[in-house]
Parts: structure tokens; sequence; C-alpha cells
């Protein structure tokens, strides 16, 4: 599967002589990682993070800070990303975690604000005009500025962390997470520490979210603020919720559906946005499980027939 | 942690604004003792249980489970002392399988780094111990069942079972016999007298016939202090719990 996607999607773009389709690919790619990062919270916890674009943000910047400075080794980006990320996120996790549902949106979102402003404020970093990247990542001898050798990567990074999510869901974590979900009181009486679960699983998915904005800064060869700002916190939300939080592959799903009809819609017609909006209004309320549980259901009835 | 220890509640007072809803209770709950707590609606059971759970904290007194104290301590820190317990409107979650429920209650004492990421269903031994304990409350045919679909009488034995399957020192069973069939009383009753000195229980429960035929001691709560404690007999034959509770119907 991993392989034939690896394979297939460059070779049916090259074949149609279509380049921007692996760019497209490679941006969807990304976003899922990004996504499904966010579904550990949305998906496991039930705590909806209105605030991943700043983990986007610090992860694009930490290769374009690093560039201006004249490192090009990928490893040090990544490592920057996580570590910057991680630290953030372990100083904001403990704080916004006193707060659940209404309140942990906005905690979020102000935060991601409040980084979004910061960077608009700095001038050494572009301020509001950004940066554009004096050069890409190079992970050893596979240099992330070309197309194809940054959409492996993507494809292998989003098949990694699809399998680390679908091994966490069936961990003894994940049920402990998915049991508070539906009801804290019960899962502390059973001497499980909801809050100490949730502020892992934070870091980690702040972390993961902060790589995917490594690769996404080395796929636009530019970083902006705008990363950090709301509409992208909805945008990855969006995608869990179109795709189904219910399920690891959802938000691929849901970043596939999203990401494409936004790069051929445009070409149709220029009032694109008014079905969109109804199709998405009307996915929301009809798929309680996202695209992908309606996509489940028109199989055959047999998996789910086990009782 | 495995094993039972005695419950002590020494001079617990709870006060809500005015309101004195635990008045200086005191009792030593021996080890393996079944101890029930009656009393009428508004005497402070459920303030005196969530006390012990660690849901509330007491404004004066202590509480110990065997030597030791845990009167500061959290629900969590209590529950990995080996305090279990079920709830009066039963505590479950829809979504998972009874065994899935059972299973997550064993390995939750156990939540280490490397029990992290390691399946839940996937030891074996583990297993087997959910589905024997599912089996000793009655819910051996229903391993499978989202617990969604359960009956309001098996969701409360499968709470039991969650309980029973940490092995707690002491367990506290608030009302489990509330809302259940005569049928699903009777196997739940069966039940309580087969834990008998298995483990220290604290019992509430409204349905005085199994109180009076199961519980070593009774303790009778009105007004948030304790008024009697005693045998069954002691209980019964009390003037203050009569008047107080029992009223002047014929008790058998």
């Amino acid at each position: 599967m991993i392989l034939s996607t690896c394979v297939l999607v460059p070779t049916v773009c090259f074949w149609f002589d279509a380049p921007h389709l692996v760019t497209l690919a490679t941006r969807i790619a990304i976003l899922s990682i990004a996504a499904i990062s966010l579904n550990l919270l949305i998906g496991t916890c039930g705590l909806v993070s209105f605030g991943h674009g700043m983990y986007l943000a610090i992860g694009a910047y930490s290769v374009s800070i690093l560039q201006t400075t004249g490192v090009d080794n990928g490893f040090a980006h990544f490592s920057a990303a996580t570590v910057v990320a991680g630290i953030a996120a372990a100083l904001i996790g403990p704080l916004a975690l006193r707060t659940s549902g209404i309140a942990f949106i906005m905690v979020t979102l102000a935060f991601a604000q409040m980084f979004f402003y910061l960077m608009i404020s700095l001038r050494v970093f572009g301020g509001d005009d950004g940066m554009s990247l004096a050069g890409h990542s190079l992970l050893g001898p596979l240099d992330l500025g070309n197309r194809l050798g940054l959409f492996e990567v993507s494809v292998l990074l989003l098949a990694a962390i699809t399998a680390l999510s679908q091994l966490f869901n069936r961990s003894t974590a994940g049920y402990a997470l998915r049991a508070a979900r539906q009801n804290v009181r019960r899962a502390e009486s059973l001497g499980l520490d909801i809050h100490r679960l949730r502020r892992i699983v934070y870091v980690v998915s702040a972390v993961l979210t902060a790589d995917a904005g490594s690769l996404f800064a080395n796929l636009n060869s530019y970083v902006s603020p705008s990363y950090s700002a709301w509409p992208m916190s909805g945008d990855l939300i969006l995608i869990v919720v179109l795709g189904g939080m219910g399920s690891v592959f959802g938000p691929i799903v849901g970043a596939i559906f999203l990401l494409s009809v936004e790069s051929f819609a445009p070409g149709l017609s220029e009032h694109w946005m008014l079905p969109y909006g109804i199709a998405i209004v009307w996915i929301v309320m009809t798929a309680r499980h996202g695209l992908l549980g309606a996509l489940l259901a028109l199989r055959p009835a047999g998996k789910e027939r086990r009782q | 942690m495995s094993g039972i220890a005695s419950l002590e509640l020494r001079g617990l007072v709870k006060r809500f604004g005015g309101l004195l809803a635990t008045d200086h209770v005191s009792v030593t709950i021996a080890e393996g003792e079944l101890f029930a707590l009656i009393g009428p609606n508004g005497a402070g059971k459920s303030t005196l249980i969530g006390q012990i759970a660690g849901e509330l904290m007491p404004d004066e007194g202590e509480i110990l489970i065997g030597d030791q104290s845990i009167t500061g301590w959290g629900v969590v820190a209590r529950a990995r002392s080996g305090l279990g317990r079920t709830f009066q409107i039963a505590q479950t979650i829809d979504a998972f399988t009874t065994l899935e429920s059972v299973v997550l209650s064993r390995r939750s004492g156990s939540l280490s780094p490397t029990g992290f990421f390691a399946p839940l269903l996937g030891d074996k031994e583990i297993l087997d111990i959910a589905r024997e304990t599912l089996n000793v409350v009655g819910l051996g045919e229903l391993t499978q069942l989202r617990v969604d679909r359960l009956s309001h009488g098996e969701r409360k034995q499968l709470e039991l079972a969650m309980a029973l399957v940490r092995q707690p020192r002491v367990l506290l069973l608030d009302e489990p016999m509330a809302g259940m069939s005569p049928g699903e009383s009777e196997t739940m009753a069966q039940l309580l007298s087969e834990l008998r000195g298995k483990c220290t229980i604290v019992l509430i429960e409204h349905d005085m016939d199994v109180v009076f035929k199961l519980a070593d001691r009774i303790g009778v709560l009105a007004s948030g202090a304790l008024i009697a404690i005693g045998s069954a007999d002691d209980i019964r034959n009390n003037p203050l719990v009569r008047a107080s509770y029992l009223g002047e119907e014929e008790i058998t």
C-alpha cells in the first residue's frame, strides 16, 4: 500500500505531465500527518485544539531560521522543530489541560494567535512578509528541494505515523483516554491518571505537527506567520472532522477531499465556494463518522456484523 | 497492594455552608468485614462515600486504609492504593465491550511506560482473568457485547466485575441493587454473600432484607451523624433507629 503510493502517484503524475499533482499529493500527505496528530487530541481525548497551526509554524520556522544561519542539515531542522515544539507544548499543555470543551479551544487558540503576532512583529524573521527559504533541508544525500524526494519522505512519515497512531489506539493508554472522553469519573476511579496521559499526548501531538511543519516549509519554500493563524488551525480541524475523527485513516480521507477540492474547484467556476460550503455542511450533518465512515458504510455489510 | 485492609474513619466532618453533612463520623471497619451503611435520604451517605473515594475532601478528620492515611489523596491515588468502587448510577463506558472494560480496569493499575503502548487485549493471562471475573458476576456469555446494549442490571454487574478484577483491598458499593429486577437483585445478593471475607466492603443499600442478611455490622446515618453501629439484631431493636429511619413498620 505504502510502496504502491510511493511509486504509483508520481508515475501517474509524470505520465500526464502534471508535476503540480505531485505537489498536491505532497501537500495532502503533509497535512494528513498534522491532522492525524491533531486527531490524537480530538478523536482519542475529545479535546479540540484550535491552536495546532502554531506547531506547524514552529516546525516551518525551525527550517527557515536555521537556513539563514547557514545550517542546511535536515536532521538539525527536524530536531530543532521537535525540541522547540516539545518544550512549548510541555509548557502550554498543563495550562490548557486545566480546561476542556470550549475553554480548551479558546486557550489553545489564544496561544497560537500570540505566536502569530509574535512572528509578525519580529522583523528579523521577515515580519508579516514571512521568509523565503534560503535552501532546503538536506537529509544526507537527499535534498528536500527535490519534489519527488520530498513526496517520498512525506508519504513514508505519514505511513509511520498512521501505523503508530493505530497501535496507540489499541493500546491500554488509548483505551484509557477514550474511556475518559466518555466518562472521566469512571476512568479516574479505576486509578487512571488521565491528566498525565493527556499531557503526554498533547506533547506528542504537537511534536508530530511541528515535523509536518518542517516538511511544509520545504514544500512551499516559504514560511509565514499565517501558518500560526486561526484559519490554518481551523483547516486542520476541518480535515479531521470531515474525514472522520473516529478512525486513524479518517484525516487522510479528509485531507484528500479538502485539498483536492481547493485545488481543482477554482478552475471550474469562480463561484466554487458556495457549493463547497454547502457540501461541507451536508457532510458534517449527515455523515456522523465523516467521509471515511460514509465510504465504509457503502461497502456490503460484512465486517460490522459481528454480534 | 494485594490482600485486604481495614478502613478507618476518624472524626470526619464535612460542611456545605451552614449544613453539617458529615458530623464527626468515626468507625473502624475490620479487614474482610462487610459493613452496611443505612439511613434515610439526605442522611449524608453519598457525602460520606464521596469523602472515602476522594471526590470530596473532609473539612476535619482522617481516613486510613490499613495503617496509611489517605486523607489528602485524590481519586486516582486512592484507586491505585487499592480502593475499588461502584456507583449508584452505573458509570460504564458505552463504546467498549464488557471484556474491554474489565481488561482496562485490570491493566489500569500498572500503566507503566511499557504498558503504555502494549495492546490492551494482547495479554492472554489478563484476558483469562477478565473472562473469569465476568463469569463470576454472571456476564460470562456477554464478553463481546458493547456496553450500551446491556440492561441496567447488567451494567451494575459489569461495574462490580470492573471493581473486582483489580482485587481491591477496600470496596465501596453504592446501592448495587438500585433499579434491578428481582432476579438480578437475587444474583447480586448471592454474589455479595460470596464476597464476604474476601475483601473489606462498605455497602450502601436500601433493600433492608439484603442488608440485614449480609452485613456483619450496620451503621445508621441520620443528619450526617452515625447514630448507631451494631449487628442486624442490635439495629433492628434500637429504638433510636426505629424512630429516625426504620419507622414502626414490622421488620422481619
